[in-house]
């Protein structure tokens, strides 16, 4: 049990949607969804996105939402006391320990790759970069991460300095608590971030064909790249499980931070009407938003099969390096100000979910140490302040991808699949059900009961063993590992098994100190 | 290319189905609130 007095509480409503909203709304919804819906079919993409939607991420969220409410009965803000309740065996808290690991491992990585939206937003206004081509860009990009040097960065010292300042802004925000540092970011950041984001999509709709030589080039092909639905590509079962995936990734379930924000409510608050608010505000931030910025503006700069190339090289690529060129470029005034826009709409996006991944370790600390908040967030700040050390100087050697996999893929879906079982069938689904829907300001539809009790732990499940069998084996093994990174990723697994061990044996000393074993 | 008439119904049918979704609820929050 927690040893101090009250625990915090939300202050309004509409404050803990719009967090629990920006934990959810990341770099993702901007990044990642565009490609996964142009690679996957275009418009049919939503076809199965819709489904899973419906019978995974809203499922999901009332599941994540109504496990926390209930373990801040028992004045429990992490998912180690929340399954402990859950499930009257010594074995519970164990496993609740995996949502410690997966919220502070991800925030190791998040926070750094947070730090560079911020430096790019920086660069954008100070015009640094300008009439780049791919290949300036990239090694731009490289210099600032100090895999390499260039005229604009020798060293990885600017780097390192917006590390340090994105990790005081974000322990701040944690330091200053549940209603003054997290509320309050959110209510800024969230309405700036959406202001951003429909300026910029304005912008991009109003393009048209930025040079008249290339007809072809236009944000008009941009959209149909997207939309123009593929049917044929509905009979392939790869593009169902994207869609279950982007899904399940976009919505930011299976790492213990709703649970934390939820443990804060009062037992007979809402969280039906909450789940469903926070889910469709970020569906707005990833189909309308996310999908008119970056890969119509691509389109109409660098044509479609340039763009198809660029989305097979990944999120980081489109993000950081096209994006650039386009804003720099002398077809797109004021690129300076949009920008610092587009930069600055992610850091948003990355701040308001790193400092939900804060949270977990903050209140496991609090409530199962007796910790006050300031204690608690310093101890967490000086342990992720030497883990980020090695993402940092390592990161050309796949460290930062390896915890990615890891803990950012791979243990979300573990992780969900376990809080699924426990909440509907070793808690009982009845009474999962009476908990979701206690004080709602709406009813669950009794269809979600079924759902939630037999197909969204099949999907999980499906999931898991996909990506197991597609590359987990091939991860595990170092198929595809350049050799001289492979004493880097087996560094990256260590500290991950390091970290996974610390965090238990906190979890058996707190149970010692605190509880009776069971 | 272009957007084809299929390609402007799913994005017409999706942008609908959310931001409905997203009206809706948070008109459903706000009237809640105003209640309590």
């Amino acid at each position: 049990m927690a040893l101090n007095g009250e625990r915090e509480q939300w202050g309004t409503k509409i404050g803990l949607i719009l967090a629990v909203a920006g934990n959810a709304v990341g770099l993702g919804n901007f990044l990642r969804f565009p490609v996964q819906a142009a690679q996957n079919g275009g418009g049919a993409f939503m076809i199965p996105y819709f489904i899973f939607f419906l019978l995974l991420g809203i499922p999901l969220m009332w599941i994540e939402w109504g496990i926390g409410r209930h373990g801040g009965k028992f004045r429990h803000g992490s998912a180690p006391g929340m399954f402990d309740v859950l499930w009257k065996n010594k074995l519970a808290k164990y496993f609740g320990a995996l949502g410690l690991f997966i919220s502070i491992t991800i925030l190791i990585y998040y926070t750094y790759i947070e730090s560079w939206t911020l430096g790019f937003s920086i660069f954008s206004i100070l015009g640094l970069y300008s009439n780049e081509t791919k290949e300036t860009m990239t090694g731009f990009l490289s210099s600032y991460q100090g895999i390499t040097t260039s005229q604009t960065f020798t060293s990885i010292w600017p780097a390192y300095l917006l590390m340090l300042l994105t990790f005081s802004i974000n322990f701040a925000v944690l330091y200053k608590g549940i209603s003054k540092g997290i509320e309050k970011l959110a209510k800024i950041a969230m309405p700036l971030l959406f202001i951003f984001a429909i300026i910029l999509a304005i912008r991009i709709f109003t393009l048209g064909t930025p040079d008249p030589a290339f007809p072809e080039n236009s944000v008009a092909n941009g959209f149909a790249f997207i939309w123009n639905p593929d049917f044929s590509a509905l009979g392939n079962p790869n593009i169902w499980l994207a869609a279950a995936g982007q899904i399940f990734f976009t919505l930011s379930v299976g790492m213990g931070t709703i649970h934390a924000y939820a443990s804060y409510l009062k037992p007979n608050d809402d969280i039906v009407l909450s789940g469903l608010a926070t889910a469709s505000t970020n569906e707005f931030a990833e189909v309308v938003l996310g999908a008119s910025i970056a890969i119509p503006v691509a389109v109409a700069f660098f044509g479609l099969d340039a763009t198809k190339e660029i989305a097979q090289g990944g999120a980081f690529n489109l993000g950081f390096v096209s994006m650039p060129i386009i804003f720099g470029s002398s077809h797109f005034p004021m690129g300076e100000v949009f920008g610092f826009m587009w930069f600055l709409l992610l850091f948003f996006a990355g701040i308001t979910s790193s400092v939900a991944m804060g949270q977990p370790v903050v209140a496991f600390l609090e409530d199962e140490f007796g910790m006050d908040r300031k204690k608690a967030v310093t101890a967490l700040a000086i342990a992720v302040l030497i883990a980020v050390q090695f993402v940092i100087f390592f990161l050309k050697y796949g460290f930062l991808d390896e915890m990615d996999y890891w803990a950012g893929t791979f243990g979300l879906v573990v992780f969900a699949l376990i809080e699924t079982i426990l909440f509907m069938w070793v808690f009982g689904a009845d009474k999962a059900w009476k908990e979701m829907n206690q004080g709602g300001d709406i009813q669950i539809p009794m269809f979600f009961y079924y759902v939630m009790k037999y197909i969204t732990p099949v999907i999980l499940m499906v999931l898991m063993i996909w990506w197991f069998i597609q590359s987990a084996i091939p991860t595990l093994l170092l198929q595809n590992a350049v050799p001289e990174n492979v004493p880097y990723i087996w560094g990256a697994r260590i500290l991950m098994a390091a970290i996974a061990v610390i965090l238990m044996l906190m979890v058996k000393k707190a149970w010692e100190n605190n509880h009776s074993e069971v | 290319m272009g957007l084809t008439t299929n390609g402007i119904i799913f994005l017409a049918l999706a942008w609908t189905i959310i931001i409905s979704l997203v009206v809706i609820s948070f008109y459903k929050v706000f009237k809640t609130q105003q209640k309590k």
